[in-house]
């Protein structure tokens, strides 16, 4: 009895085991006849919030893609996967959707650690990717270089450039950095520190927070009292509400810059917003264009809610430049064409930056962005307005 | 001397308030060694669904924070009891190996942890300070409100399960059942009881440690793994099995960390909480406190 009854488990568990390596082995249904997008995505991690959203968005706008006949008479399929933000599995989404579903494109949303990973991939590869959110200056393409890696959004660089000239404008001279000790949090130290001198400003001490940490009190004071004027933060949204906890709690009122319009409105959805009020932060776009609207617009049409989100201007854009890719090239099945395609977009309107802004690229010029097109924000009863800067 | 008080008093309290909330991890973790000898590895995932749990309360239900707070210290019970009933007596009922009800306590957390997160879409919990952003004052030292509620929390939790163990027959049935299974049962107590009560008072404390700890840092499904880590190593710290010792590992553990954040480095907290826990394995395998509080009749 016990015998015959383990045989049947044998045989039930081979037959899984076959059918698993049937469905494994098969082609993913539709191949053939539509073209496929990889979407790497930090549903978890540091930005998990703003990526989420993301996604929620970019698969709008491919099903409005889809809904009006798709390109070039096929339908966009998107393959999406997590990454955790985690390199190792960045790489490894895009290798599947490259090799087992035969995605020619592919679509990042992750921090810059996780987009360093892409990036080596997809010059590796020779697969085109492209993201939509803030990233290194290590992410830029050397002067004439043809990238296989692009992006819609301000890089370290831009952003450093629109503090400084804050700083400056403010008569602020010496300055504290709070930042992560993520890539992107040191990158945006690097930068800081590198170009101070430029706008008259002298880094006068720096607080590294680490992923989560739960409280930053000791290193508000001690930043303090090195005499800094000013604040500039380069963090992820949950430290943030730790480190304005932290000011809260020594009653420490200096003016502070933060880096990132995604990260602070993910932060006042996690914190009480009067912990960030009169807190100034660096924006993507400038939010009073009629096309942000547009994209808040799109994002209330597919949740059902209004979130007015700068973050969601860049992968707005980041999708829109790759669906026009995909139009322009000449082979939507062969990466290399969608490459090539990239460099074929003039003037395709943004929103991201200034008004009028258009996405061009160039051997050389990887990102659409220019200084010009950031711009500054202020926290003001839990929402964040625009200075007109 | 008034400038020294003044830097070095809230490195203290920062450092003793967060380490009483590692302290609190690893005293809902000895809670359940000291009944069954099995470590909790859901342990970080228990104090994560209270909070998911008063979260929902509050963000779905509509429940003020008072009210929300208690409903997430029961669900930590629930998800104790839970984990006791499917998994854990039923494999020491067939006598297995005790690495698979280990296993299965991790099973259980990362199930929670995944429900949970699927629930919420990986979005973070908000349980706001329950006392307010602005902090209170001691002289010209600030105190985080937060903070001292973890802190009390921490005092009255450990003074409470002391009394329990030491001054009620429960807390006697408890310790016995610990101490000698077989023994216990043929004195006629219900062991499978007892083991059942600690993973509830074991949910019931890392709740409380979770939900006070939400408003900390934004916290989301996975939080509840550092979590249990840092408790982890603070039982290890403190001394095995001992309860109080855990607590005064977690402590010690937040002391050094502030003081290594005050006076050195900002960045490096979490490599010191690790430092520290390879040269207690290597100086003193058997922690720091290992008689903290027990009774000499029971040291040997």
């Amino acid at each position: 009895m016990r015998k015959g009854f383990f045989r049947s488990e044998l045989v039930l568990v081979s037959i899984a085991l076959v059918c698993i390596t049937i469905l494994g082995a098969t082609p993913a249904v539709g191949e053939k006849n539509t073209i496929n997008i990889g979407y790497t995505c930090g549903f978890t991690g540091p930005a998990a919030m703003e990526f989420q959203r993301a996604a929620e968005l970019v698969k709008g706008i491919v099903d409005e893609v889809n809904a009006a006949g798709g390109i070039h008479g096929r339908q966009i399929k998107i393959f999406v996967a997590d990454d955790g933000n985690d390199p190792a599995r960045v790489m490894g989404n895009l290798k599947r959707f490259r090799e087992r579903d035969n995605c020619t494109v592919m679509l990042l949303s992750g921090t810059s650690t996780a987009n360093f990973a892409g990036k080596a991939w997809a010059e590796k590869n020779s697969v085109p990717a492209i993201c939509g959110n803030a990233q290194s200056d290590g992410l830029l393409a050397k002067p004439g270089q043809k990238a296989w890696w692009f992006s819609t959004c301000p890089h370290t660089r831009h952003y450093i450039g629109a503090m400084g000239v804050r700083a400056r404008e403010l008569g602020h001279k010496k300055v504290g950095v709070e930042c992560s000790t993520l890539a992107w949090g040191q990158d945006g130290l690097n930068m800081i520190k590198k170009h101070a001198p430029k706008y008259g400003l002298e880094v006068v001490g720096v607080v590294q927070a680490e992923p989560k940490t739960k409280d930053l009190t000791i290193q508000a004071r001690t930043l303090r009292d090195t005499g800094a004027e000013m604040v500039m933060l380069v963090e992820y949204a949950a430290e943030k509400g730790v480190w304005a906890r932290a000011m809260k709690d020594i009653g420490w009122d200096a003016y502070v810059l933060s880096m990132s319009g995604g990260m602070m409105a993910d932060a006042l959805l996690a914190y009480p917003a009067e912990l960030f009020e009169g807190w100034e932060v660096v924006l993507m776009s400038d939010i009073s264009k009629p096309r942000c609207k547009k994209v808040w617009d799109k994002y209330e049409e597919i949740k059902g809610k209004r979130l007015e989100a700068i973050d969601l201007t860049g992968v707005w854009d980041a999708i829109h430049v790759l669906l026009e890719a995909v139009r322009l090239s000449d082979n939507p099945d062969n990466p290399k064409a969608i490459r090539e395609a990239f460099y074929k977009i003039k003037d395709l309107p943004m929103a991201i930056g200034r008004e009028g802004a258009k996405a061009s690229y160039a051997p050389g010029k990887n990102c659409t962005v220019t200084p010009e097109d950031v711009a500054i924000g202020v926290v003001k009863s839990g929402k964040i307005v625009g200075l007109g800067k | 001397m008034e400038a020294i008080l003044v830097k070095f008093t809230p490195i203290i309290i920062v450092g003793v308030s967060l380490g009483s909330l590692f302290g609190l991890v690893g005293l809902a973790y000895t809670v359940i060694i000291n009944a069954s000898q099995l470590v909790n590895f859901g342990q970080g995932d228990f104090a994560m669904f209270g909070v998911a749990v008063c979260w929902f309360a509050m963000s779905v239900l509509g429940l003020p924070l008072w009210l929300a707070f208690p409903i997430g210290v029961v669900g930590g019970a629930l998800i104790g009891l839970l984990t006791e009933k499917t998994i854990v007596t039923p494999l020491l009922r067939r006598e297995a190996h005790p690495f698979y009800p280990i296993l299965g306590t991790m099973a259980v957390g990362t199930i929670a942890a995944g429900v949970v997160g699927i629930y919420t879409g990986f979005y973070w919990m908000r349980v706001d300070l329950f006392l307010g952003v602005e902090p209170w004052r001691i002289g010209k030292v600030p105190v985080n409100t937060q903070g001292a509620l973890i802190m009390g929390a921490t005092v009255v939790l450990v003074v409470a399960y002391w009394f329990l163990l030491n001054k009620t027959l429960l807390g006697a049935a408890l310790r016995a059942t610990g101490f000698n299974r077989e023994v216990s049962t043929l004195l006629g107590i219900q062991t499978s009881q007892m083991v059942r009560l600690s993973f509830v008072i074991s949910g019931v404390i890392a709740a409380i440690a979770g939900v006070l700890c939400a408003p900390l840092s934004a916290f989301n499904a996975f939080d509840g793994l550092p979590l249990a880590v840092n408790g982890f190593i603070a039982l290890i710290v403190g001394g095995w099995g001992n309860p109080y010792a855990a607590v005064l590992g977690g402590i010690t553990l937040g002391l050094i960390r502030a003081l290594l954040t005050g006076y050195f480095s900002s960045a490096h907290a979490e490599l010191a909480t690790f430092v520290v826990l390879v040269l207690v394995l290597t100086i003193k395998p058997e922690g720091l406190y290992p008689g903290f509080m027990v009774p000499k009749t029971l040291r040997e």
